[in-house]
């Protein structure tokens, strides 16, 4: 048991690096630890970290969305001007969720099933989901949703946001998928050798094209959580998102190249970034210096992990050479299920 | 075996090359058609995002039309590179004047010196640059001195002369760190002894998530001054779902957003200030400073001044400002 959990430890450097900066952040600030504040970093959290689900999925399958954040505005004006049209709170949202995820089948067939090169149609696609959702707007933003619609993202259950219900459950369900179904592995042979996945019968255009629709169905539940936190469908929704999502992957540790990564690693990364950007508002850091400030803990938090990798490896060699120890090495075990 | 190509590769090729070709037909057609005999002013203002764009544009387009000019939209993107490129691209084609908000003020010294060569009159837009032949500007400390009074005022007479209070910023752009400064300073002169907590936010979700976290830790905040309106409604969302008492709530923007406006028009309780700029009067003027330097007529170095909007202000005066939305 003992054992398991200091495996597990070391295997999750940043989740040190995340009680690190609590602990930082609750010497500094007498606010930080409480609950209320706890609420509303996770609410904070919530939309990147829900898109982050399927985006980790792409990462560690070899492919990248980076359209996300031009999608998250699609889906929120989309909405916007459905209700401006008076059809309806239920309709508005359902056009809302289909115009990110129509916009997630198009990746998904350009790249998966055409070969088209992941970035260059992402990249389009962050050009081209806001140019559309400009066009449709004009630039105008759309607002007075009514109390219903400000149920999800301003709504509590049980004390807790709604949001971050809604990241739970899409996170638990990401969680299943990634270690429980032979999805999980299979995402993670695609990623590492695409050609030998093929040739075991993994299907290597179906799953990515799934993927794909995911991440844009995600990213539209995201517009509409921010739409109703904001109680209007801004253009000026998602800006950025895309590199939010993408850092919360990386310091995850979910490998770009593909073919290894942890989920749990990319929950501990979203949770540090907006630990950390909460945490510096509070302590009054001067603006000037909280950029600085956010680039020096990510860079400390990426070292800590990779550290805490050097020494699982050289431990566990260490023991490998040992015969006397009988318990197999744990790096033996395929990278993506750790 | 043989090196055959695939009906799959095929098709594949079939739709590249038909995608090349309407891409390129798309891009020829839409390459503006020189009008006869008209002069053309590239304006240079990347920012298409804010909702008053459509009408700003509309306003620059029917002056334009009215003098008889053609004018050259940006689609660079908020980057200096981008941004040199295009300018660089209507020097090249010859455009008599342009006019031009740089993504970097310092770092447009290059693109007057060309354009003194090639005798294309240079106008700075929302910035004072060394050389060219005017400017137009926003009279940024002016706005940020008024609302920083008003603040002040609220200060005194609703929360009993002191207050913490919340200033949201956008420290890359010359406007928005006076519309902040300026503000600050003169609460500073009013009320020396107030608390002050800034941060980086200018757009709306990004205010949001900057204005929850301030309101955890410091939640005797009742003042907010934002760099823009966009963010003052974040801002607003934020204090709604704090549960914190609405009373005496005073949250400041700038620009003019037709939602704020809207919302000091209803006399919202939160959104208290705006200072507007006449979106209208700034898309004219955008055209009418070129004419002057080519006629030699009237000023060439203009400061529009904002109108600074409560929920007193007459509903005329409002609805006046928010006459550029109604495209």
């Amino acid at each position: 048991m003992t054992r398991a959990l200091l495996e597990w430890a070391q295997r999750n450097g940043l989740f040190f690096a995340l009680v690190i900066l609590f602990v930082f952040f609750w010497l500094s600030s007498e606010r930080f630890m409480t609950t209320a504040n706890i609420a509303v970093i996770l609410q904070q959290v919530s939309v990147v970290g829900l898109i982050a689900v399927p985006g980790a999925m792409l990462v560690l399958s070899g492919y990248v969305d980076l359209s996300v954040g031009s999608i998250t505005v699609l889906g929120a004006v989309t909405f916007g001007k459905a209700m401006e049209a008076q059809l309806g709170l239920g309709v508005s949202i359902v056009l809302g969720l289909m115009a990110g995820t129509a916009w997630g089948v198009l990746n998904g067939y350009l790249i998966a099933i055409l070969n088209f090169s992941p970035i260059i149609v992402t990249l389009g696609g962050l050009a081209g989901a806001r140019g559309l959702a400009q066009l449709v707007t004009h630039g105008f933003t759309q607002f007075g949703f009514g109390p219903t619609f400000a149920i999800l993202g301003n709504g509590e259950l049980l004390a807790i946001p709604v949001p971050v219900w809604i990241y739970a459950a899409v996170f638990l369900a990401g969680a299943h998928v990634w270690y429980q179904t032979p999805v999980g592995p299979h995402m993670a042979a695609i990623g590492g050798a695409r050609d030998a996945a093929r040739a075991l019968g993994i299907k290597t255009r179906t799953l990515p094209f799934w993927l794909y629709v995911a991440s844009g169905l995600a990213s539209s539940v995201g517009g509409l959580i921010v739409s109703s936190e904001l109680d209007g469908s801004s253009v000026s929704t998602g800006v950025g998102m895309e590199l939010d999502v993408l850092t919360g992957i990386l310091l995850g540790g979910v490998a770009f190249t593909g073919g290894r990564g942890s989920l749990f690693g990319v929950l501990f990364g979203t949770i540090f970034i907006g630990a950390l950007t909460n945490g510096l508002v509070q302590i009054n850091v001067s603006p000037y210096f909280q950029q600085v400030a956010v680039g020096i803990a990510l860079v400390l938090a990426a070292g800590l992990d990779v550290l805490y990798q050097r020494l699982d490896r050289i431990r566990f060699s260490d023991e490998a050479d040992d015969p006397a120890d009988p318990v197999p090495a744990v790096s033996q075990q395929p990278e993506a299920v750790k | 075996m043989t090196n055959q190509i695939r009906p799959s590769s095929l098709y594949r090729r079939h739709i590249i090359k038909a995608g090349g070709l309407i891409a390129a037909s798309s891009l020829l057609s839409g390459l503006p058609a020189r009008a006869a005999g008209k002069k053309r002013i590239g304006f240079g203002q990347p920012d298409r995002t804010a909702d008053f764009f459509h009408g700003f544009i509309n306003a620059v387009h029917g002056e334009a039309d009215r003098l008889g000019y053609e004018v050259l939209e940006s689609f660079s993107g908020p980057t200096p590179e981008g941004q040199m490129s295009e300018l660089n691209a209507w020097i090249a084609a010859g455009v008599d004047a342009l006019v031009v908000m740089p993504s970097d003020p310092n770092a447009i010294g290059g693109i007057v010196a060309k354009c003194k060569q090639k005798g294309i009159v240079f106008i700075g837009y929302a910035n004072i640059i060394p050389g060219a032949d005017g400017y137009m500007k926003w009279d940024d400390p002016k706005a940020g001195t008024a609302v920083g009074e008003l603040a002040a005022k609220h200060i005194q007479e609703k929360l009993g002369g002191t207050a913490e209070v919340a200033l949201l910023t956008l420290l890359t752009n010359q406007a928005t760190r006076d519309r902040i400064g300026f503000s600050r300073q003169a609460i500073e002169k009013a009320l020396p002894g107030t608390k002050f907590w800034d941060t980086e936010a200018v757009l709306a979700p990004e205010a949001l998530k900057a204005t929850q976290s301030l309101l955890q830790a410091h939640p005797k905040i009742k003042v907010i001054i934002c760099c823009a309106d966009d963010g003052a409604l974040g801002a607003r969302a934020a204090y709604l779902n704090s549960g914190l008492s609405p009373d005496n709530v005073f949250i400041a923007g700038f620009d003019g957003s037709k939602q704020n406006l809207t919302l000091l028009k209803q006399k919202d309780k939160f959104i208290k200030a705006s200072a507007a700029l006449d979106i209208a009067e700034v898309g004219r003027t955008v055209v009418d400073i070129p004419d002057r330097v080519f006629h030699h007529t009237g000023p060439t170095e203009v400061t529009i001044p904002y109108v600074i909007v409560t929920p007193e202000t007459d509903t005329g005066t409002i609805d006046g400002l928010l006459k550029v939305y109604e495209v």
